[in-house]
């Protein structure tokens, strides 16, 4: 095992189960290659803010990009499918993409997650999103006045 | 759930009529939404992901938008102030326009897609001298990006009564942040070749104009360029060795390069970019399109004049070493049909809009995208 594309790395979870992956493929995320560049690797690498279910969509999703024999029109399509998810996990994988800081898929999350958001309503968002409501009544009313064509 | 950081990531993809709504989300949104920091990101983000980008055509019958990812209808679009006889557009500068009138009517500065404009304070147009008239006055829309600005630069000429000869130029900035006009010094051989800016690119507006200073028969040309950030004037060189003489040529804005559109006698368009902004070296022949003529060429970017469709569309050159799949053209025939095509290898393929009520010349056209900077 000399070259660094066979080192390999164990994150885990937050629920502490452990993945194997490849170096070169988790150094997309940038959080685990400053741990690498600093010699701070510890065995294995814990995520805590990251549970079992994201992370093993994480690392479907590093090794893919990570092949350096698929072509960009190979991975899009692999993104098209991978992104057909529910939004909660959606949002859930936003969350570690940033915590990990890997660029790339936080990119094609946020793009599908405005694409699917585009048309929707208000109420529709508070749902999804899971937010309180906190404006008064008057206070939505004159929010909605100051741009009444957008709500066309 | 999600920290407000994530929230902007999601909601800069979102163009300005969804984000508008999305204000009355929630108090937080709403703070996330108007805030400063968040229009750079969105702008950002606009400029850099080519998505919904519109084309604005300008005419006397009024202002229309063509979203660019769908290219389906020509939206008529309000002017900022209905009262007001609006026949003129200027330059887009990060999807800002201006929207003019009469010279002595202060202009507009409009964000078509936030639907909120600002009316320039007067500049009212002083004679230097006596016995002169106003030959020209033109607007050109620019960003300082050091001073995180909106400029706006007018240009007037002045010549005279009996002689109708130029007899000098002046030139004036207004600031968006100060809200204020200033004089500038004028290059003098700008005297009577400029009509108007034309592309906004690399913080400064560029215009073709006849080099007056060639005191010989052959007409030759240079891209005049004025720096909006550091107020003054320069030239640039055209592709070397081009042949200017009966060949009408326009300047364009190509992926945040400036290119050359050049259509001589054979209906022959040859389109040259500048590869390396101020590199003269740097020009290269991207393409060469057969009969007929471009019209309008677009690539998310300004879009040239109008001519006349005469026969089918032929095969089109193309020259390697530069990134140009999805070059958009844009062309209107004797119907007013607006015909978009998109380069895929050697042919264009066409989709036909049709936009009723526009009616040719173009007054100006340009595209546009959108942001959420407010006037």
């Amino acid at each position: 095992m000399s070259s660094s594309e066979e080192r390999k790395l164990i994150l885990k979870s937050s629920d502490n189960e452990e993945f194997v992956v490849k170096e070169s493929s988790a150094v997309q995320c940038l959080t685990i290659k400053n741990l690498v560049e600093d010699r701070c690797v510890s065995d294995p690498i814990p995520l805590a803010n990251v549970d079992s279910k994201i992370l093993a969509l994480v690392i479907e999703f590093m090794e893919k990009h990570a092949e350096t024999t698929l072509s960009n029109s190979e991975k899009k399509e692999f993104d098209v499918e991978f992104v057909k998810k529910p939004f909660d996990d959606l949002l859930e994988l936003i969350l570690a993409a940033n915590y990990l800081d890997f660029r790339e898929l936080m990119d094609v999350l946020c793009n599908t997650c405005a694409k699917q958001m585009e048309n929707w309503s208000v109420e529709e968002v508070r749902e999804k999103f899971n937010i309180q409501n906190d404006y008064t009544v008057e206070e939505e009313k004159a929010a909605r006045a100051e741009n009444p064509w957008a709500f066309e | 759930m999600l920290p407000p950081d994530m929230i902007s990531e999601i909601l800069s993809r979102l163009p300005v009529k969804t984000l508008l709504r999305f204000r009355c989300v929630e108090r937080t949104w709403c703070s996330i939404i108007d805030g400063q920091s968040f229009v750079q990101l969105h702008l950002h983000q606009s400029m850099t992901t080519n998505s919904y980008h519109s084309l604005i055509l300008g005419s006397r019958k009024g202002l229309y938008s063509v979203d660019l990812d769908s290219i389906d209808k020509a939206q008529l679009i309000e002017p900022p102030v209905s009262s007001k006889g609006f026949d003129c557009i200027s330059n887009s500068c990060n999807g800002l326009i201006l929207v003019m009138s009469d010279p002595l009517v202060p202009p507009v500065l409009w964000n078509p897609f936030l639907r909120k404009y600002k009316i320039l304070p007067d500049a009212a147009i002083e004679y230097p001298a006596p016995l002169l008239c106003l030959s020209k006055v033109f607007y050109g829309l620019g960003y300082d990006s050091r001073n995180n600005d909106y400029k706006v630069v007018r240009a007037v000429e002045f010549c005279s009564e009996t002689s109708r000869a130029w007899v000098c130029s002046a030139t004036e900035i207004y600031s968006l942040k100060l809200n204020s006009w200033n004089m500038v010094p004028v290059l003098s051989n700008m005297k009577g070749n400029c009509d108007k800016w034309d592309v906004h690119v690399h913080g400064a507006l560029h215009t073709l104009m006849e080099d007056s200073s060639h005191v010989y028969s052959v007409k030759s040309f240079i891209i005049m360029a004025f720096s909006v950030e550091n107020e003054n004037h320069y030239a640039m060189m055209l592709p070397p060795n081009i042949e200017t003489e009966n060949v009408e040529m326009k300047l364009e804005l190509l992926r945040g390069c400036l290119c050359l559109v050049c259509a001589d006698n054979y209906d022959v368009n040859n389109i040259w970019v500048m590869k390396e902004y101020g590199v003269e070296e740097s020009w290269t022949q991207l393409l060469s399109v057969g009969p007929p003529a471009l019209f309008a060429l677009t690539v998310l970017g300004k879009v040239m004049g109008s001519r006349q469709e005469k026969r089918k569309e032929k095969k089109i050159k193309r020259k390697k070493g530069f990134p140009f799949r999805g070059v958009k053209f844009v062309r209107l025939d004797e119907k007013k049909t607006l015909k978009f095509s998109v380069t895929t290898c050697e042919y264009m393929k066409s989709k036909a809009v049709v936009v009723n009520g526009l009616i040719l010349p173009f007054v100006s056209e340009i595209s546009g995208f959108q942001q959420m900077v407010k006037l």
